[in-house]
């Protein structure tokens, strides 16, 4: 036919760059008009609600992360380290150098001190000038006022002493800062004593160290003549600078540890700092997903009901003539300008969100925090793009498919079905967004799995409710209940879909307020206030009943006296160990992050062929009759009666070495061998600041060795100068002020539980956002309804109760799905994420229906309130 | 009439049919409904004709066919030579956005342009560079033609009912169409604004010489066209109305004798 290669030319002219830029301008008039208008309100907010929360998130979590990481790096005084019981290579320092790190290297050993006529076993610390690398190292020049200054590593011929040491020395406080300072000798060297130290940032907390140390510098290590063929040394290596430097340099660096070397990071270990941190860190990434999910989920709400309101604008282009293209093209275009001007806006008020809220929290967060990252920012334009496009798909395609007859059949295209291709385009963005935003898989498989669930659920619930609805009609009395539950069931399909809404945004908040409860309370349990902050240890078998009585006239409550016998494993089950002395090294002097679980943590974990390798060097043991609090039984039974010898192994030594149940062991405690028999299995919190153990043995099989005793208490800041009494009238104990460790740890803690309640915050927002679009969008119809009711002569009350009992159910409902599903994600984030038991919710089941009944309620009601002031013509008027 | 012009619009044989989706147990025949049987229609080159019929009767469904709106069942339909059924929806939209002008009983305009703006809108999305050029000034032309040069800025929820349809009317008339379909178009105004949306559809029409398809059930507008066809029950009886200008003309079936507006009063009540 002539005409149809006529028609194909003037279609191909169409398309010439005037025509298309007739469109853009269409579009862009379509887009300052609607927006002018109010009626790209809903989806602006969503996007913007998306981006700004997203930015706000981000960078909260970002800046605080930052901040914290970089507060506990000070724990180990650098962002990394490497560990060794051997010298370090020099070519690892300049390799850092090379990277742009910062570096330090310490050497730690040994070594008697004297003065004068003094002396002490002191451990030594040699650093470099630049220590500490983080945190801060405060030296005092008097042992009285507590004044002290912030400094970098000694000088050369410099040494700094622990109170402690300054006293077993005598040495005279008040000519430190005098030209004539005190001197003492390390090994050949004698170092004048310019400061006492008042606080380390990677202060050891080795319970059974005697607290007698020093630092000075590493190049006078050389002139000690300490360091001799066989002298137990242990040798750090420390860096500070950006993440992709200090990757690349572990990247060099793994292939080539030797064995007893290791590279740390503030979150290794299982130290409360560090899984405090890990935690947070989960938290935090789990909050953003979720806003990032109720984001979306609001901009697919909001795009669907924009859809619907442009369906007749479509049918009439269309039936004017306009190719699909032009129609593509003009609508595109405009939610690309939406989508831009959202994003801006979002971006503006992420900005000040952030800015407010670490205004807010300022008190609680590190004062150093760094400035905000482009990462936010590009995480934030990139969920606001991808978000509107992508979720806006399925409710687009609708809308290019409404047919132009529509002008004639006024509810042609009102029921188009999403297509399959469209929700497969929704999970996988979905999917997509969760990955890249927590890079973390096993996160993303939780979200998918706890997403299935929920839409099985609803799907099932919905429609056993809706039938059930439909049959409570027709016997329940009450005009507006009818009413309501006619109106349930005629909306099946959409109330599906707002229950989905409704259900996703009540879940969300339960997820993040039980994890929330439960993290807080748990760091809370952990180190709750009266955590002891001493620890007292030497204490003789003659001595103990005067040190209890000295604390029981000074009013302090003693934690369990736990007597300390030295000894050494040597068998299991007949079975000689080996003992590998190199580990004895790495273990002895790790120092750092401050916890007693130093020496489960140093021990290599390889097993030689040949056998099971031993502990490697002196155990403390203990025994008592009494189960250590903080302790949990895990196999066995606690010092069962009629057995004789017994011993209960804390959990990973005993998984290390595979001791079970009914094992004996054979102990060399001084020139005598002891044989126990395992009865019990524990798990030890090491972040207790309580004595632990590994191995404690019953009353019968050391109590006539010699012992001495440990116990740690608290004690007020104020009362602390009575510390320094009892060490005088107790020359030989020793007290371990762990204070300051506490003090971190719960500032830390502090901080963290601050910008988690914050992104909870932003969340509960985000939902109430989602609840608003997803009852905006009902409104069209609603309207209709009221209209023939109103017209019909009822009265506004009773369409005001259908509305509030009809929200009233549906909030319900979803909330008592979102506690099921809740329940179940719970489970899985719990038990794969948080690595923390999981527990039922009991509140949950209470909380989830209630609130969420209450909530859409609420938001409900008062967003369909304008619909009863109005007068049916107003309706009328307002539908044509 | 004239056999030397050339036909417009011809429908051959059309019916349409849509299928019921409930009762599964009925047969294949019982399942569909027949909207339209067998039309035919031959609409000359610059005509005015009325498609007269009671609501139901199928009216809109034959509209929507003659405009390319939608498809017949079977049968054709052929603008100027092109045979529509055979053009996809792009080809089809081609010919609206260049031939076709529409006004409608809910006037449909887009809500969120300004009366200007909507009037612009064919021109805009017409191939021909000139009038999309010329598309603000055209649209500000025929604002005035139908009397709302002062509404220019207006949206349509700010303009009455009267002022809507001729903003509509405005809008059909800018790509100087050659077929104008009308569908009700004075149904949802009262009996003044209807009279003066009728007048200036008439005027505008008889100006431009633009063949017109009218659809309505208001025989007193129905008399205003050159000539009206009756459908009822999906059948088309095409009938010279009593006070036609030209009596001899032929119309054969079982009823050609009642006067049409009878005709219609039968047809509504069948339909009751």
């Amino acid at each position: 036919m002539h005409s149809n290669s006529q028609l194909a030319n003037q279609i191909s002219k169409t398309k010439s760059s005037g025509a298309f830029f007739t469109w853009l301008k269409i579009a862009w008039r379509l887009f300052i008009r609607e927006l002018g208008r109010g009626e790209l309100t809903i989806i602006a907010l969503s996007i913007i609600l998306a981006v700004s929360s997203v930015m706000a998130l981000s960078s909260v979590t970002d800046r605080v992360e930052q901040g914290i990481m970089s507060k506990s790096a000070a724990f180990i005084a650098a962002d990394r380290d490497l560990q060794s019981a051997h010298p370090i290579d020099q070519l690892v320092i300049e390799k850092a150098i090379d990277l742009g790190l910062n570096t330090d290297k310490h050497i730690y050993f040994s070594s008697m001190a004297f003065a004068g006529d003094e002396m002490n076993i002191t451990t030594v610390k040699a650093v470099t000038k630049s220590y500490p690398l983080r945190g801060e190292l405060l030296i005092s020049q008097d042992l009285i006022s507590n004044k002290s200054t912030v400094k970098n590593g000694p000088s050369q011929g410099e040494v700094w002493l622990s109170k402690r040491l300054f006293y077993a020395l005598s040495l005279d406080d008040t000519l430190l800062s005098s030209d004539t300072p005190p001197v003492i000798e390390v090994g050949e060297l004698a170092l004048n004593v310019t400061g006492i130290i008042e606080s380390e940032p990677d202060a050891p907390f080795q319970v059974f160290d005697s607290g007698t140390r020093i630092i000075m510098n590493i190049d006078d290590v050389p002139a000690t003549n300490v360091i001799q063929p066989g002298s137990r040394i242990f040798y750090r290596d420390l860096f500070a600078g950006s993440d992709s430097s200090l990757d690349e340099l572990v990247k060099w660096l793994e292939p080539q540890l030797k064995p007893n070397q290791e590279i740390r990071d503030v979150k290794d270990g299982s130290t409360a700092m560090s899984s405090a941190l890990t935690r947070a860190e989960s938290f935090l990434m789990l909050a953003g997903v979720l806003g990032l999910l109720l984001a979306a989920t609001a901009v697919a709400v909001a795009t669907r009901l924009y859809s619907q309101r442009h369906f007749d604008s479509i049918a009439i282009f269309k039936t004017l003539g306009a190719s699909t293209e032009q129609v593509r093209v003009v609508y595109l275009f405009q939610l690309v300008l939406i989508t831009i001007f959202s994003v801006s806006v979002g971006i503006i008020i992420g900005s000040l969100i952030q800015s407010v809220a670490i205004e807010a929290m300022a008190g609680q967060l590190p004062s150093d925090l760094p400035p905000v990252g482009l990462k936010p920012l590009l995480i934030a334009i990139a969920t606001g793009f991808v978000c509107a496009l992508m979720f806006s798909i399925p409710s687009l395609l609708k809308l290019f498919s409404v047919p132009p007859l529509r002008v004639l059949r006024r509810n042609l295209g009102d029921n188009f079905a999403t297509s399959i291709m469209a929700k497969i385009i929704m999970a996988l963005t979905t999917v997509l967004l969760v990955l890249l935003y927590s890079q973390n898989l096993k996160l993303t498989g939780i979200v998918m799995a706890a997403g299935v669930v929920l839409v099985v659920v609803i799907l099932l619930v919905s429609n056993v409710m809706i039938r059930l609805s439909r049959k409570i009609g027709t016997s329940v009395g009450g005009s507006a209940i009818k009413i309501a539950l006619a109106s349930l069931k005629r909306r099946a399909s959409e109330n599906t879909s707002q229950l989905i809404g409704f259900t996703l945004a009540i879940m969300l908040i339960l997820i993040l307020y039980s994890l929330e409860n439960s993290i807080i309370k748990e760091w809370q349990q952990q180190l709750p206030e009266g955590t002891p902050n001493h620890f007292i240890i030497n204490i003789a078998q003659h001595e103990l009943d005067q040190v209890k009585q000295e604390f029981e006239q000074q009013e302090i409550s003693l934690e369990q006296f736990y007597p300390i016998i030295r000894g050494r494993l040597t068998k299991i089950n007949e079975e000689v160990l080996l003992q590998d002395d190199n580990n004895e090294s790495a273990g002895k002097f790790t120092e750092g992050e401050g916890e007693q679980n130093r020496e489960a943590e140093a021990e290599t974990e390889e097993e030689k062929p040949e056998g099971r390798v031993g502990i490697g060097r002196e155990l403390n043991l203990t025994y008592t009759e009494l189960f250590p609090e903080n302790n949990a039984l895990i196999e066995g039974e606690w010092m069962v009666e009629g057995i004789p010898h017994q011993v209960s192994v804390e959990q990973r030594v005993a998984e290390r070495l595979d001791i079970k149940l009914q094992d004996k062991l054979s102990f060399l405690i001084g020139a005598r061998e002891v044989e126990v028999v395992v009865t019990s299995i524990r798990d030890v919190n090491w972040n207790s600041f309580q004595p632990n153990f590994f191995m404690i043995f019953s009353n019968d099989v050391v109590a006539d060795f010699p012992a001495t005793y440990i116990t740690s208490f608290y004690i007020p800041k104020d009362q602390k100068l009575w510390v320094n009494k009892l060490v005088k009238q107790f020359p030989t104990l020793s007290v371990i002020d762990v204070e300051a460790m506490v003090q971190e740890i719960q500032k830390v803690i502090e901080q963290v539980s601050v910008s988690i309640t914050f992104v909870l915050l932003v969340v509960v927002l985000a939902a109430t956002l989602v609840l608003l679009a997803q009852v905006q969008s009902s409104l069209d119809e609603r309207r209709k309804e009221t209209v023939i009711y109103r017209t019909l002569g009822a009265k506004g009350s009773m369409i005001q109760n259908a509305i509030t009992f009809e929200f009233l159910s549906l909030g319900a409902i979803a909330g008592l799905i979102a506690a099921l599903v809740a329940e179940v994600s719970l489970y899985l984030l719990q038990s794969q994420m948080f690595n923390m038991d999981w527990v039922p919710h009991p509140d949950l089941w209470l909380i989830g229906p209630v609130s969420g009944a209450v909530f859409v309620a609420l938001v409900g009601t008062i967003s369909t309130r304008s619909l009863l002031k109005m007068t049916p013509s107003e309706l009328i008027r307002q539908l044509s | 009439m004239n056999q030397s012009r050339i036909s417009a619009l011809v429908a051959t044989n059309v019916s349409k049919q849509v299928s019921l989706p409930s009762a599964p147990s009925a047969s294949s025949d019982e399942k569909s409904l027949h909207i339209l049987n067998d039309i035919q229609l031959n609409i000359q080159d610059g005509e005015s004709i009325a498609i007269v019929g009671a609501s139901g009767s199928g009216k809109s469904t034959l509209l929507g066919i003659l405009a390319g709106l939608d498809l017949p069942t079977t049968g054709e339909v052929h603008f100027y030579d092109k045979a529509i059924q055979t053009l996809n929806e792009e080809q089809r939209a081609q010919i609206r956005r260049t031939e076709v002008g529409f006004i409608f009983q809910q006037f449909l305009l887009v809500p969120s342009l300004t009366a200007l703006e909507n009037v612009m809108l064919p021109a805009e999305l017409s191939d021909d560079a000139e009038l999309r050029n010329s598309a603000k000034q055209k649209a500000q032309q025929w604002l005035d033609k139908v009397g709302l040069s002062h509404r220019l800025d207006h949206f349509p929820n700010q303009l009455s009912g009267g002022e809507q349809q001729r903003v509509a009317i405005a809008r059909a008339f800018i790509t100087s169409p050659k077929l104008l379909f009308a569908d009700e178009p004075s149904a949802n105004l009262d009996t003044e604004n209807g009279k003066l949306v009728e007048d200036l559809l008439f005027e505008l029409n008889q100006k431009a010489n633009t063949t017109l398809v009218l659809v309505t059930h208001d025989l007193e507008l129905a008399e205003r066209c050159q000539r009206k066809v009756l459908l009822t029950n999906g059948h088309l009886v095409e009938k010279p109305v009593v006070t036609n200008q030209d009596p001899t003309d032929q119309g054969s079936k079982s009823n050609a004798e009642k006067p049409l507006d009878m005709q219609v009063s039968e047809a509504i009540t069948n339909a009751f």
